[in-house]
């Protein structure tokens, strides 16, 4: 086996205590959350903070949350690879998991915060395609099943490998290698084949992707709630989600190469390069919500200016000004000048809290003072919401965890293609062309 | 019919606001998107079956 495979199979092949020490505790974790929405479940949405007029709180901030972080799996994968960017094939399987679990957790929020799970049947009995949630619903359920084929179509020779190879594994691992290798025999038309299906569905996934925040966005948008009705919240929100995607990543990406030795193949070049991307997402962040609140702090309409002085100077300044500091701050302070595997960590930290807060103080604030003459509500959550989003985050670690357990972290075959196209580029400069020739043809 | 909206518009209308139609657009959007996919997969797997030359592998 060559030191690529040995390295990626080893995880596959024995587990550490470290291993069952985590497993415990996110199960733990996921445990706690299931109980509290089994109590939820019993005594209704009233033990949560929702009421009148707040009807959305955690649930929807995690579901966008979530969503949102979906985003750079597939359109970091999908765009690095429709650019042959060849420093991404270290990477792919690691953005493509990010997306296909984050995307099944956040699609859970929409469950857990409708307080009858049953009803959501209603969408598809009485379902009308004048709701935005309609469009949710289509746009998300194609961008998961897109997301789940893209994950695993590059998966299936590496399946094979392991069909082959990891031999000494529990039986029903075998047969799931065998079943999910789809009888792969490595002929050159099965690639090319493949790889033109990969390619399909790169090309395709990116308008998917880019289709889901932006109909996210449009459950709010298409209201006429204070704040929320806003026509640029389409690219505020896909900005977002490759923000925070990345930052998902970087932190996925570091704790993958520590805990899995894959210090080789996930270097700084990886670190470095995405840390660009995320600096670029960032001011576009930026940009996105400077001209938001200026708009509406210039047009200062009677209903929007008492969501905005929440947000700036109110009960939620302290989200609000949090938020700035992770997304704005911490980025450009931190990566503008060294982009290492510690400095991208420490600054995606800073950004997964800073977005999940920006998902809330878009949230939560305008609900609290709607159009309507009400007073004004307040909006607290409960042990109830607190518990199933560390439950929900809990979930996600574990999907991970037991993915990464059960199938390679590095996609093979695309890692061993790009360093015989790193070799072949490095002889280009050193080899005329009749000798290039003669080698391709031997 | 309303006579300042045409039978397109009408039938437009009819479909975006009748309730249950949008049910069954997400169903056959999904639908038509399961199957793609299926033979997609199919196609990749009956590559297997042809040689390199080519023709059909024996």
């Amino acid at each position: 086996m060559s030191h690529l495979e040995q390295t990626v199979f080893a995880p596959l092949r024995k587990s550490g205590i470290g291993f069952y020490v985590l497993f415990v505790t996110l199960a733990a974790l996921v445990a706690w959350g299931v109980f509290a929405y089994v109590y939820q479940l019993i005594d209704g949405l009233g033990v949560t903070g929702l009421s009148r007029p707040v009807y959305w709180g955690i649930y929807l901030t995690n579901f966008v949350f979530f969503i949102g972080i979906s985003h750079a799996g597939t359109l970091i994968s999908a765009i690095l690879r429709v650019t042959q960017a060849n420093w991404r094939r270290p990477i792919t399987r690691i953005a493509e998991a990010v997306t296909v679990f984050a995307l099944c957790v956040g699609g859970l929020q929409i469950l857990i915060d409708l307080g009858r799970p049953d009803r959501i049947f209603n969408m598809l009995f009485f379902g009308r395609f004048q709701s935005p949630f309609l469009w949710d619903l289509t746009c998300i359920s194609i961008y998961l099943l897109s997301s789940v084929t893209y994950l695993y179509l590059p998966m299936i020779p590496d399946f094979a490998r392991m069909r082959d190879k990891l031999t000494d594994v529990a039986g029903w691992r075998k047969w799931l290698y065998n079943l999910a290798a789809l009888g792969w025999k490595g002929t050159h038309e099965q690639h090319r084949r493949l790889e033109i299906a990969i390619a399909i569905m790169a090309i395709a996934i990116i308008p998917i992707a880019v289709s889901v925040h932006t109909v996210v966005s449009w459950i709010f948008g298409m209201t006429t709630q204070p704040m929320w009705h806003s026509t640029i919240f389409g690219p505020y929100f896909v900005v977002g989600a490759i923000f925070s995607g990345i930052a998902t990543l970087f932190i996925a990406m570091a704790i993958m190469r520590k805990v899995l030795h894959l210090e080789p193949w996930l270097t700084d070049k990886q670190f470095n390069y995405l840390g660009i991307l995320f600096l670029v997402m960032s001011a576009f962040w930026c940009y996105f919500t400077f001209s938001e609140y200026l708009t509406t702090i210039y047009g200062a309409l009677t209903d929007e200016m008492p969501v905005a002085n929440a947000k700036l100077y109110g009960e939620y300044n302290w989200a609000f000004w949090l938020m700035v500091f992770g997304n704005a701050i911490v980025p450009f302070a931190v990566l503008l000048w060294r982009r290492t595997v510690a400095t991208t960590v420490f600054a995606a930290i800073f950004v997964d809290i800073g977005m999940w807060l920006e998902r809330f103080t878009i949230v939560a604030p305008t609900l609290t003072r709607p159009r309507i003459a009400l007073d004004i509500a307040i909006y607290q959550p409960t042990w109830v919401e607190v518990s199933i989003t560390i439950g929900s985050l809990a979930l996600f670690a574990l999907l991970f965890v037991i993915f990464f357990k059960l199938f390679p972290s590095l996609a093979l075959w695309e890692v061993e293609e790009g360093v015989e196209i790193e070799e072949r580029n490095r002889l280009v400069g050193k080899l005329s062309l009749e000798e290039l020739r003669a080698m391709e043809k031997a | 019919m309303n006579p300042k909206l045409g039978t397109t518009m009408e039938t437009l209308y009819w479909l975006i606001n009748t309730q249950t139609i949008g049910g069954l657009v997400v169903l056959a959007v999904f639908g038509t998107v399961v199957t793609l996919y299926f033979f997609m997969l199919r196609w990749i797997v009956a590559g297997a079956q042809v040689s390199d030359d080519g023709g059909h592998a024996e």
